[in-house]
């Protein structure tokens, strides 16, 4: 996490500036009101403290609020404008100040009336939230050795355990190319994809057998190019503990819940999809046993076009092509992505759209992600919707077929 | 523009490939399925309810797919609605990102023959509050338009109207065609009572003019938008919507809170129409609405249920009477009827709770406050005590009521903001309708809303903000402007200002601004210029002087005047200030034989009673209800059978409740018999515990009742099919706990309903009421929104809409309310009110597209100043053309013996009602409060004290005990306060006062029996009494202290024992002028008539009332 590492360069007037901008700030959202025939203003400072002052005429006021706010202020206010940057990704990175400073704005300072004043030196596209936010932020920003912030911060040697990862060379690149995109650092993308992965797990074995859903992400691993390597994560202590937990219980290393939630996570980051093409080159270029070919994106879109061109009531003629009639619906559900279907079936199916095995598997495994991206809003009775593929055996065997039917269908997938 | 055409029209289309396909003109549902997928090209495919693919719902549309997933065990009709709603999903849902899913809110009845397939939650098991507020979120509203699409493709408006038309009925329509018979109910309902509309296709939208482009493109992050009358403010949000979305906004992370419904069910729309993408996915909707979907999303946080139970305003008054007896209170004395104080109460309570005001706040901010008469301090403490177990009594019973939607999510975002930032954080541009209408509660939770980068983008007018009065803060409009002003041309805030007027024609637009400039707004806010686009037209306003008794036939006359100037009826809107004036409007105009339409309260129009009397007598004991059916020939029961069956009902269960109509009585005549033979046809198999929905359905869409009059295409016709259109869809949805009533129930609710008087009126027409031809009629308030060619705007005059008039606020209620407590200041109070007052006139006025014609009295002075330059408003005097309405003619009648003095006030109340109770005796039978019936306690038991001599505790327990009232420990208090009451009144010694048993006065040659009273050695008469109005009492009493018993009584001092007040009052200086005298030529004379007032909410005999032999 950067933080002050490049100040402004010093102009004389800066510091100036900076106080006018902040004394802006004050007039706007302090809590100006009459207490009898006492002027008051109420001022929430920097790191929380509140700081009140009265004088007999707004004029003194004023004075007064000037003078105790000098008085007070630990770190003169500031137009780092680097800090500001900062600070947009602040709410994500350090939800705890975060919240401390909403509440305080709103339980202490916003509560009577609304307040969308803005002064003018502090329009940088900034709600009066943000400006309040900001501004209650800035003298308490950590300045060399000064004023060190009390609350605690993420990535703090101390609190983080190591897990060892042993995933394809490309998914390793994969994630590199996604954390320079993403502008972070390698560690701290994983740690939060690792985290976000984790939730994403518990969500989907509520609806699925968690054996399931890890198999499924083992495939996803399974998909990326090259030798495997090794590796090391750095994790919160609290989520490794877990993540061990969830090892033992489903017979698993640590390290390959860490590779398979970081693979799931790959599938649903949109950078991903773009970088994995000239990585997946370079990892070809590298990597002489690349068990596959990556598909070429052209051909991936006309796979999903000739795709979109006959779900539906079309399908019977692809479902009499493969051998399967009368299971439109199972063909269906293989084309969009939502029953996985065997490489046997998808390479028929390939060969009937003319498009190779790799652009099929990719085109259907893309129309799935497109198709259950979850903004689905529903007060009740909402569908559970399938947040992986459905395994071939559990496709065919809702069939309800004769048992020797099942049996062949089932038999397709072994 | 009915925000449902499309639905209609896009099934319309699609039924007609289907049975151009199936070679049937009235398939039934099975052909249309047979054909839907080959025709619609899309596959449906019949799974087990526990298909992986169908996740748990009942049908599905896989959209990218082309696929719709129908569980395949359900009854053939069920199947039938689920693929024409999901279907309705393909035709109608935008393509989006996100999948197609979605259960179905299968509209599955009240009913249990409806098929109640599925688990979804069904409209009709949601409260009445719930069943308005629900429906606006992208969600809800795109499974309302798949609903209307369904019904529209399986049994289409005409083929309901013309399967009518043919013989067939509702069930026999249900088991034929294979449909869902709610399905069936639901269209014939549409086809026969509403007015026969082809939905259009909506108008594409106007290119913007440069400010409303300037307005909508704002980079800002708090946009401001002033958007006068007419100046194209639901365009301007259609363009900012649509420009957001096309520079790369996410539709779903947009938010447009509206104050109706249908605005927006409007925008989106119209964003539809304009093939913005996604634009379904826009959350549009009422800020309540917002609330209740949080409400549901986060039902745990609050504790609450994901059926959120809305309470209405009966539900709440009825959970309070409930909690009365665990209740200390100081001011509400416990004697008086709960039912005539609470919803006072529970209104001062939803005030301060959208002020965010808690009970411990409310009571420090009155605590802080100067001092008060003790009576006032007591009633605010009341009101400390009532909030706090109100609040624990939702909470408790895990209710919501209106406030809550917004308050709860206000206050947990405030306390606990990360419980809800999931939640709130999905929006990054908050769009805000109406803003000048926000009150407190919304302004914070606006606040809340959005990512940290929202973008806040508001249109208002200030003057255009007229619910001051309600709550709304026009501070939150003033002080974006101030911020504006103070901070200049600042990057993150600015006003807009729209500035083309396409509405009024250039003479309107001056007069408009004249009432926009001379206004007490106008140093603070100057009225922004804005400039007309259409031509001048050659028309002035004119404002017409009259006679205050004149204004209604002047207005007549104006109406027909500019009919034929070509103004049909439907292009003219009237307005006025209050509900009682326009009510009085719309009784002398439609007596003027011009069509209005102004359904007013359903149930005192004569269609609707009708029900409300078939009702009655499957409900009550006795069948008076038997004279609400005397409209029709078939159904009128001679008198002398009705008293008949009256007596008998006297004689047991087996005579009541309509028993008799299934017993052949031979002692009625022979067209008595004919009537109940026709009536026992009509009520076939209902009973007082049916369902009031199936009850109602079955006579309108089995036996025809109410319908026959379908070819009467006359505007009355249509309003009256309008109003029973209304009453249905009440019925359905009438049902406050989601339980389903039965017809005793209903009927007691409704009683209570009117009783607290909860309006019917409030509930929004159906859109095809735009067809009807007929005179608009609404009150300022109303008319906010709406356009019309010519405007009537009546009753104008300074204390209404001037600004210096004397505030309206009650003073009592100020005190109980004051500005400390609604974020507000004495003089920020006044000052609200006097813009709101000059804000209705200028509401009004810019209604007018082409004519305005405004009203006002004969004294210049009365007049509001902007209306008072005859160069902007030429003014005339105007007098009477048309004659007023002829008297009603009467028939002299034999008057009683001896009437009680009750009975005597009751004639001067409303002669008609003493017509049913007394001479008709017809039984009251409504439920009675207990405290009525611990007064009639109190009262008995001082008898027993003054003429048995008892002991006054043991007097008083043994009343107690004879009305069978709650013991000391079932409700402390009552027993309390009826001690308290039964003290004052036993405050006489025996020996200074004596009993007076029951007396007899004379006047006009009239006998009258008073009660027993007391008289004291002076021979002056004590009256004790538990009723709470002295006043009227003391008035009437007068004449009658002439002759009281055989001599004069010189002073009779009247006690009410309910408020510990008194009141004296002495003879008659001339009892012939007296109101009493008069009403007793009036009996003989034999005056019956209905007087309209507030008794009528209290009057048993609503339903038949104005009918008599």
């Amino acid at each position: 996490m950067k933080r002050n590492v490049n100040l402004p360069p010093p102009a004389l007037n800066a510091p100036l500036r900076a106080w006018s901008d902040y004394l802006g700030w004050v007039s706007a959202a302090a809590d100006f009101q009459m207490v009898g025939d006492i002027c008051q203003c109420t001022v929430a400072m920097a790191q929380g403290q509140i700081l009140e002052v009265q004088a007999a005429t707004p004029d003194l006021l004023a004075k007064q609020v000037m003078a105790d706010l000098t008085a007070n202020m630990v770190v003169p206010p500031t137009m780092d404008r680097s800090a500001t940057s900062s600070l947009q990704d602040a709410p994500k990175q350090q939800p705890k100040q975060h919240q401390k400073q909403q509440q305080l704005q709103q339980g202490e300072l916003g509560q009577d009336k609304p307040k969308p004043v803005i002064p003018e030196g502090l329009q940088t596209q900034a709600s009066p939230q943000e400006v309040s936010m900001r501004s209650h932020y800035e003298p308490a920003l950590p300045r060399a050795s000064q004023a060190p912030r009390s609350a605690p911060v993420t990535s703090t040697k101390g609190t983080l355990q190591t897990v060892g990862v042993y995933v394809p060379v490309a998914m390793h690149k994969v994630l590199k190319a996604v954390a320079e995109e993403q502008g972070k650092k390698f560690s701290v993308l994983v740690r939060e994809m690792v985290e976000s992965g984790y939730e994403r797990f518990e969500d989907a074995i509520e609806e699925r057998s968690g054996r399931k859903v890890l198999d499924s992400y083992e495939q996803k691993v399974a998909s990326y190019d090259g030798q495997p390597e090794q590796w090391m994560a750095r994790l919160d202590r609290k989520l490794s503990l877990e993540l061990k937990l969830t090892a033992k219980e489903y017979g698993r290393s640590a390290s390959q819940i860490v590779g398979g939630l970081l693979a799931e996570e790959l599938s649903h980051c949109p950078q991903a999809q773009t970088v994995a093409s000239p990585i997946s080159a370079t990892a070809q270029a590298v990597s002489t046993t690349a068990a596959r070919v990556i598909a070429d994106p052209a051909e991936v879109a006309r796979a999903q076009a000739e795709i979109a061109g006959l779900v539906g009531p079309k399908a019977n003629e692809l479902a009499n092509h493969l051998g399967l009639p009368g299971k439109r619906k199972l063909v269906n559900e293989v084309l969009v992505g939502i029953v996985r279907a065997p490489g046997v079936l998808m390479r028929n199916v390939a060969e009937y759209f003319q498009v190779s095995p790799e652009a099929m598997n990719e085109a259907v495994s893309l129309n799935f992600r497109q198709l259950a991206a979850p903004s689905f809003k529903a007060p009740n009775g909402q569908p559970r919707v399938l947040t992986e593929p459905v395994s071939w055996e559990e496709a065919v065997k809702s069939l309800h077929l004769p048992h020797d039917e099942e049996a062949q269908l089932l038999a397709l997938g072994d | 523009m009915n925000p449902f055409d499309r639905a209609r029209i896009q099934a319309i289309n699609a039924r007609a490939k289907l049975i151009a396909a199936c070679g049937e003109q009235y398939p039934t549902s099975q052909q249309l399925i047979d054909v839907a997928e080959a025709t619609l090209g899309i596959a449906i495919e019949w799974e087990s309810p526990d298909d992986y693919a169908l996740g748990g719902a009942d049908a599905l549309l896989q959209r990218s797919m082309h696929t719709i997933l129908i569980r395949d065990d359900v009854r053939q009709e069920a199947k039938a609605y689920l693929l024409a709603h999901e279907l309705g999903h393909w035709y109608l849902d935008s393509p989006q990102p996100a999948p197609g899913t979605s259960t179905v809110s299968f509209i599955a009845a009240p009913d249990d023959e409806a098929d109640t397939t599925t688990a979804a939650s069904t409209p009709s098991s949601t409260s009445p509050v719930s069943a308005v507020v629900e429906g606006y979120g992208a969600w809800e509203r795109n499974e309302l338009q798949a609903n209307v699409f369904a019904r529209e493709l399986l049994l289409p408006r005409t083929a309901a109207r013309a399967l009518w038309s043919a013989g067939w009925r509702s069930r026999s329509i249900a088991s034929h065609f294979l449909l869902p018979l709610e399905v069936v109910r639901q269209q014939l309902a549409d086809a026969l009572l509403l007015s026969d509309v082809p939905p259009v296709p909506p108008a594409p939208a106007h290119p913007p003019s440069d400010a409303q482009r300037l307005a909508a493109e704002a980079p800002e992050k708090f946009v401001n938008v002033v958007a006068g009358p007419g100046t194209g403010k639901t365009t301007t949000l259609v363009h900012r919507v649509a420009h957001l979305i096309a520079s790369g906004v996410p539709a779903n992370r947009i938010l447009v809170m509206t104050f109706t419904n249908r605005a927006a069910q409007e925008l989106v729309e119209r964003l539809t129409a304009a093939n913005v993408p996604n634009a379904s996915q826009v959350w549009a909707g009422t800020f309540h609405s917002f609330g209740l979907e949080l409400l549901r999303k986060h039902h745990l946080l609050f504790g609450l249920t994901s059926q959120i139970k809305i309470a209405d305003a009966l539900q709440q008054v009825r959970m309070m009477v409930e909690e009365l007896p665990t209740l200390q209170l100081e001011y509400f004395f416990r004697l008086s009827n709960p039912y005539d104080w609470l919803p006072d109460v529970l209104r001062i309570i939803h005030r301060l709770k959208e002020e965010l005001v808690t009970p411990d706040e409310y009571a420090a901010i009155v605590r802080a406050l100067p001092a008060v008469e003790p009576d006032v301090e007591r009633e605010r403490n009341d009101i400390v005590t009532l909030y706090r177990a109100y609040e624990a009594v939702l909470r408790r019973e895990g209710w919501v009521d209106y406030p809550d939607l917004l308050v709860r999510p206000t206050v947990q975002a405030r306390d606990d903001r990360p419980s809800l930032a999931p939640f709130l954080e999905q929006y990054d541009h908050v769009l805000v309708d109406e803003y000048q209408d926000v009150n407190h509660v919304m302004i914070e939770f606006v606040k809340k809303i959005g990512s940290p980068q929202r973008c806040l983008w508001v249109v208002g007018d200030i003057r255009q903000a007229i619910h001051h009065w309600r709550g709304a803060s026009i501070q939150s409009l003033l002080k974006f402007d101030e911020a504006y002003v103070a901070r200049g041309q600042a990057a993150s805030i600015r006003r807009y200002s729209l500035d083309i007027n396409r509405r009024s024609s250039p003479e309107i637009l001056r007069l408009v601004e004249r009432a926009g400039t001379d206004h007490v707004l106008q140093p603070l806010v100057p009225l922004d210029r804005v400039s007309p686009s259409r031509s001048v037209s050659g028309v002035m306003p004119a404002l017409l002087h009259t006679q205050k008794d004149a204004q209604s036939s002047v207005i007549v006359g104006e109406i027909t005047q500019c009919r034929a100037a070509g103004h049909s009826y439907g292009s003219q809107g009237i307005i006025s200030s209050t509900n009682a004036q326009v009510d009085k409007l719309a009784q002398d105009i439609e007596a003027a034989g011009i069509p209005v339409l102004h359904l007013g309260e359903l149930n005192q129009r004569a269609e609707v009673k009708e029900f409300m009397c078939l009702m009655q007598l499957l409900t009550q004991r006795s069948p008076g209800a038997l004279l609400g059916l005397f409209r029709r020939a078939n159904l009128r029961m001679p008198a002398a059978d009705i008293e008949l069956l009256t007596n008998q009902s006297k004689l047991g269960f087996n005579h009541q409740r309509g028993r008799w109509l299934s017993r052949p009585t031979a002692v009625l005549s022979a067209l008595g018999q004919q009537v109940v033979q026709e009536l026992s046809d009509l009520l076939e198999g209902a009973t007082r515990s049916s369902r009031p929905w199936v009850f109602v359905c079955d006579l309108l869409f089995e036996k025809g009742f109410g319908l026959e009059s379908l070819a009467d295409q006359s505007a009355a016709a249509q309003i009256n099919r309008l109003a029973l259109w209304q009453f249905l869809y009440g019925v359905r949805n009438s049902d406050g706990v989601g339980s389903q009533a039965t017809l005793s129930k209903f009927l007691v609710r409704e009683d209570f309903r009117r009783y607290i008087g909860q309006r019917s009126a409030e509930r929004a027409l159906p859109p095809e009421a735009a067809a009807i031809d007929a005179v608009r009629l609404m009150t300022v308030h109303g008319s906010k929104g709406l356009e019309f060619d010519v405007v009537h705007m009546a009753n104008v005059e300074k204390t209404k809409f001037g600004a210096e008039a004397s505030p309206r606020f009650d003073e009592r209620q100020a005190l109980l309310l004051p500005p400390e407590a609604l974020h507000s200041t004495q003089a920020l109070r006044l000052q609200g009110e006097a813009i709101e007052r000059n804000n209705l006139l200028y509401v009004g006025l810019s209604r007018a597209k082409d004519r305005l014609k405004v009203y006002g009295g004969t004294d210049a002075a009365t007049i509001p100043d902007p209306l008072r330059d005859p160069s902007v408003i030429p003014a005339s005097v105007a007098r009477a053309s048309v004659p007023v309405a002829a008297p009603v003619s009467r028939v002299p009648m034999t008057p009683p013996v001896a009437m009680t003095f009750a009975a005597l006030d009751g004639f001067m109340t409303c002669s008609l009602q003493y017509h049913y109770a007394q001479e008709l005796n017809l039984p009251i039978e409504q439920d009675l409060d207990v405290s009525i019936r611990a007064r009639r306690a109190v009262l008995a038991g001082l008898e027993y004290f003054y003429r048995d001599g008892m002991k006054t505790d043991e007097a008083f327990l043994q009343a107690w005990g004879e009305k069978s009232l709650p013991t000391w420990e079932e409700d402390k208090m009552l027993m309390e306060h009826a001690w308290i009451a039964f003290n004052r009144g036993a405050s006489w010694q025996p020996g200074s006062a004596s009993y007076v048993p029951e007396t007899t006065a004379s006047v006009n040659g009239q006998a009258i029996t008073m009660p027993w009273m007391l008289r004291e050695a002076s021979g002056d008469v004590i009256w004790l009494r538990t009723g709470v109005g002295l006043s009227a009492v003391a008035r009437n009493v007068r004449p009658i202290l002439e002759n009281l018993g055989g001599r004069r009584c010189n002073r009779i001092s009247i006690h009410s024992l309910v408020t510990g007040l008194s009141e004296d009052a002495v003879p008659s200086a001339r009892a012939s002028t007296t109101n009493v005298f008069k009403s007793i030529g009036a009996l003989r004379a034999g005056e019956r008539k209905a007087t309209r007032g507030k008794h009528c909410n209290r009057c048993a005999y609503s339903t038949i009332c104005a009918q008599r032999h």
